[in-house]
């Protein structure tokens, strides 16, 4: 795998360091050092290896990739697209946006092979832009065959794995926090405010919580929070399979495993549960203001 | 063509027999949350995990609990080149067959009640009629509609 990814990284590094970094004079009028940082990082996440290429440059241009997908046929002129999907033009076979071509990129092959080669790895790359403050641009790749050290729980019948690493603490969810608390849902663990998610909310479990929840508290990226759950059933280690095309959509599940009785168990995926969970409290929380209005 | 009929709700429907790789008994379920009744499930085959999908989600059919007769078909789809296996519950599995090309017609456009664009022909056994189901097209449909999720929570964040 690691011969297939040199050429699309060294695409990507190079793209950065030509279309994203800008001249020393234009970034010293933005108030920005002189020099460019480029980060290149790795890391893991669940079933997936997530490697980012980053600069701290302009960005890219929303309105220049529309001009050129508009010229290249690819949308309609005036086509509304949301702005993700933009940005994912840049992977279109036969696109560039830079005026002068240069030794160092710019020829308008490239970043459709990039697409190509992560396609065929079984991977995704996904781009993230701030006008002014830099590209990010993801790659993520299975790992076919990974062990994990995994946190069994149960919420409701079903049961769910989450990565141990991933978690910093278990406690039991005091009485009164729980009701069906409106309004109010953070811990207080040692002085700390920890806002929980439950997850028979997210997962629509049906029937009724066991009288004493669980709270598993997880750390993701900089914030910790509390997946409330039913039983904390033990760790174990856990094989790694992927889910497949139909399901690669649902970020909560970053895969599945097989447990010790032959039933399946899906991996959570901290980081988007968390980012989920939030998503999904913003719409409760809108249609509860909506009602009062 | 070479079928597998099988039974949803009470139509009769043919699975290309190439395709399918063996037929088992329900099975324990996992449930995947908020993917849709379509590829709601997850089952394990023999050690690998392999999504459940549902076709009478498809064709809007009542989803009555499974029963003596329900069966899990694992079949092998193509899809852009790359195979995807994939379980599809059966209200009843009867037998394989042969259904001959020309008592394939397309899909009437009118009088059905299901997609037109899940039906790939219409065949004829005996004097019953066998719908083909364009197993493609489907799973294509369904697949991007959680991948288009994926997409809006991406935005989103």
């Amino acid at each position: 795998m690691i011969e297939q990814l040199a050429d699309p990284l060294v695409h990507l590094i190079r793209n950065s360091i030509d279309h994203g970094l800008e001249d020393a004079a234009r970034r010293a009028e933005s108030g920005k050092p002189a020099a460019g940082t480029l980060r290149l990082s790795a890391s893991h996440r669940g079933a997936e290896v997530a490697i980012t290429v980053s600069d701290d440059g302009a960005g890219l241009n929303g309105e220049r990739i529309r001009r050129r997908a508009e010229e290249a046929g690819l949308i309609a002129p005036g086509q509304p697209i949301s702005e993700a999907e933009l940005n994912r033009m840049i992977f279109q076979p036969g696109f560039s946006t830079a005026a002068q071509v240069t030794s160092l990129s710019g020829r308008g092959v490239g970043m459709d092979v990039v697409k190509r080669t992560i396609d065929g790895l079984r991977g995704s790359i996904d781009v993230d832009t701030r006008p002014g403050k830099g590209t990010t641009m993801t790659l993520r790749l299975p790992l076919t065959l990974a062990i994990i050290d995994g946190l069994l729980v149960r919420v409701g019948e079903d049961r769910y794995t989450i990565p141990l690493a991933a978690v910093e603490e278990c406690l039991e969810l005091p009485t009164g926090v729980d009701g069906d608390a409106r309004g109010r849902s953070f811990l207080n663990v040692r002085g700390e405010l920890v806002p929980f998610l439950k997850l028979r909310q997210v997962f629509n479990t049906e029937g009724r919580p066991d009288p004493y929840q669980k709270v598993v508290v997880v750390a993701s990226d900089t914030t910790r929070v509390g997946l409330v759950v039913d039983q904390i059933i033990g760790n174990n280690q856990t094989v790694i399979k992927q889910l497949s095309r139909l399901h690669s959509g649902l970020k909560t599940f970053s895969g599945a495993t097989i447990l010790g009785d032959g039933t399946v168990a899906l991996i959570l995926d901290v980081m988007h549960l968390v980012a989920f969970g939030q998503k999904l409290e913003e719409r409760r929380r809108a249609e509860t203001l909506g009602r009062a209005a | 063509m070479h079928a597998l009929t099988i039974r949803l709700q009470d139509e009769m429907f043919a699975l290309e027999a190439t395709h399918v790789r063996e037929i088992l008994d329900p099975v324990p379920i996992t449930r995947v949350p908020n993917a849709g009744d379509f590829v709601g499930g997850l089952i394990n085959v023999r050690g690998s995990v392999v999504p459940l999908a549902d076709l009478r989600v498809s064709f809007g059919m009542d989803r009555p609990p499974p029963d003596a007769d329900t069966r899990i078909v694992v079949m092998e789809i193509d899809l852009d080149g790359e195979p995807l296996v994939a379980g599809i519950l059966a209200d009843k599995v009867y037998d394989v067959t042969d259904i001959t090309a020309a008592s394939i017609e397309d899909a009437p456009r009118v009088g059905m009640r299901w997609p037109a664009e899940f039906v790939r022909g219409i065949g004829r056994r005996d004097d019953d009629f066998v719908i083909i189901p364009d197993m493609n097209r489907i799973i294509r449909a369904e697949g991007d509609r959680n991948s288009s999720l994926a997409a809006n929570e991406r935005t989103d964040r």
